[in-house]
């Protein structure tokens, strides 16, 4: 697969913070490894950038998605799956 | 011995002001704040005239993750609670976790964010509905993200009674009070102006047509042709009394009494019988005999049948003595809020007890009812005693009497 349709962090973190409300950027999601928790984002405020990024994505990324703990392990299913739907 | 419950604290956003003293310093003038209707495009629909909160947006107090997942509706009531505690000087963290609670009355719900994300669902399928639509338009929305703000774990409700409900949620906070609740935040706020929501409501025909804002909402007068709707509200910090007290607060004014009745949304001939056992209620609540009533807050729905039955109301219970009672109707000049109007009268009758001014009625140059309906200039009053009153649209009516501290 390319790299460019690969899910980014600056993208994550951009559906991160118009979805949940949750100011972050793809820096902090690198350096600092936030959990949801930390950003302050809950499971409706993850469900909604779950569903935003299947949209953008074109792809399903299925249960296990809304049960990440973090930004970074989603990024990594979320990558996983495209590299797999490839 | 009797727990009683005083207003601490008032948070006001409304059409006419931002906070205590601009609301104040709005009605003392008779300012009128109704205007064209602009949060949706009103051309060639039956209701032009508003009263819209503008130059104010409440989410700039507001957390962006709170914003996301909530309506105008609540973010008004967020807004107007951190006004209250501010001026209370209250912060819920000092009160033990149980012992604070909150009551709103909402009428509308969150109809603007429900509109939004139904517009999502019909033109881009049921995936584009975000998550927060299961949360944002609940009734019980605003007193949900009051409680989550505040960590408030004592008594929660909402009520959904249109106006007089948002007396009741006054009441019902004041009850949790000499249940044994230490403080509440009490009250409502309304962004109805979602196009879906105005549209159910012109079969109603209480909703004033006009498109000149100096003569649409005209309550009492022989021009009456229904009322103005508006959004905003406010959040009252309810405080049980010797508590209040011990921690230094000044009590702005007691809820003394209260009384409600249903009778009905029409015709509203029967609103008179029921308003007028509700005000007995409440008298009678609060230990008080007519004549210690020295100013009203009236419904003023600016229907005839309507205004007629309130009049009838008020004849019956004062008698002859009503001819001499300031009665006013101050919301006039920026709207009737729905669930949110009541908790902006009980505002306004705080400050008359407290400042000795009765507000005037906004727009209005005199009145077609045997009242003496407060016109022009703040009428000056000594006192003691204020009564309020509300009508919902589907037939409450509920009356609070309010008493200057130490009464």
């Amino acid at each position: 697969m390319s790299a460019s349709t690969a899910l980014s962090h600056e993208a994550l973190a951009e559906v991160i913070t118009r979805c949940a409300g949750a100011h972050t950027d793809a820096a902090a999601l690198r350096d600092t490894r936030p959990t949801f928790d930390d950003l302050d984002v809950d499971s409706l405020g993850l469900l909604g950038i779950v569903a935003e990024l299947e949209k953008t994505l074109g792809i399903q990324l299925g249960p296990d998605a809304e049960r990440c703990t973090s930004p970074g392990d989603l990024l990594a299913l979320a990558n996983a799956q495209l590299r797999a739907a490839a | 011995m009797t727990r009683r419950t005083v207003v601490t604290g008032m948070g006001v956003i409304a059409p006419s002001g931002v906070g205590v003293d601009a609301f104040w310093r709005s009605a003392l003038a008779g300012h009128g704040a109704l205007g064209r209707l602009s949060r949706y495009p009103a051309d060639g629909y039956p209701l032009t005239v508003a009263g819209e909160v503008r130059g104010y947006d409440p989410a700039s107090a507001i957390d962006t993750r709170v914003t996301v997942q909530t309506d105008r509706f609540t973010q008004f009531a967020l807004a107007a609670a951190d006004l209250a505690l501010e001026q209370a000087r209250l912060s819920p963290d000092t009160l033990p976790p149980y012992s604070f609670g909150a009551v709103t009355a909402s009428a509308a719900g969150g109809v603007e964010f429900g509109q939004r994300e139904i517009e999502r669902l019909w033109s881009r399928g049921p995936g584009h509905v975000g998550p927060y639509q299961s949360i944002a338009w609940f009734y019980a929305a605003s007193t949900g993200q009051l409680s989550i703000r505040h960590g408030l774990k004592g008594p929660c409700g909402v009520l959904v009674a249109d106006e007089s409900g948002g007396l009741d949620a006054l009441a019902h906070a004041a009850r949790d009070i000499r249940y044994g609740t230490t403080a509440m935040l009490a009250g409502g706020a309304e962004a109805p102006f979602a196009p879906f929501s105005m549209a159910c409501q012109y079969g109603h025909g209480l909703l004033s047509e006009a498109d000149d804002p100096d003569h649409a909402y005209l309550p009492f007068s022989d021009l009456a042709r229904g009322f103005t709707p508006a959004e905003g509200g406010a959040v009252l910090v309810l405080e049980e009394e010797e508590a209040a007290r011990a921690r230094g607060a000044v009590p702005q004014a007691r809820i003394a009494g209260h009384g409600t009745t249903w009778t009905g949304g029409e015709p509203h001939v029967h609103s008179a019988e029921g308003l007028a056992k509700a005000v007995l209620g409440a008298l009678d609540e609060a230990g008080c005999a007519p004549s210690d009533v020295g100013v009203v807050f009236a419904d003023g729905l600016a229907h005839p049948a309507a205004d007629r039955a309130e009049a009838d109301a008020l004849r019956q219970v004062f008698g002859p003595a009503l001819d001499s009672l300031p009665v006013t109707v101050p919301k006039a000049g920026f709207g009737r809020a729905y669930a949110g109007a009541a908790a902006l009268d009980v505002t306004l009758a705080a400050l008359t007890l407290r400042h000795g001014l009765v507000p005037p009625t906004p727009y209005a140059t005199g009145t077609a009812y045997d009242l003496d309906l407060v016109t022009g200039a703040p009428r000056p009053t000594d006192t003691a005693t204020a009564l309020v009153l509300a009508r919902g649209l589907a037939g409450g009516n509920s009356a609070l009497v309010l008493r200057a501290p130490g009464h």
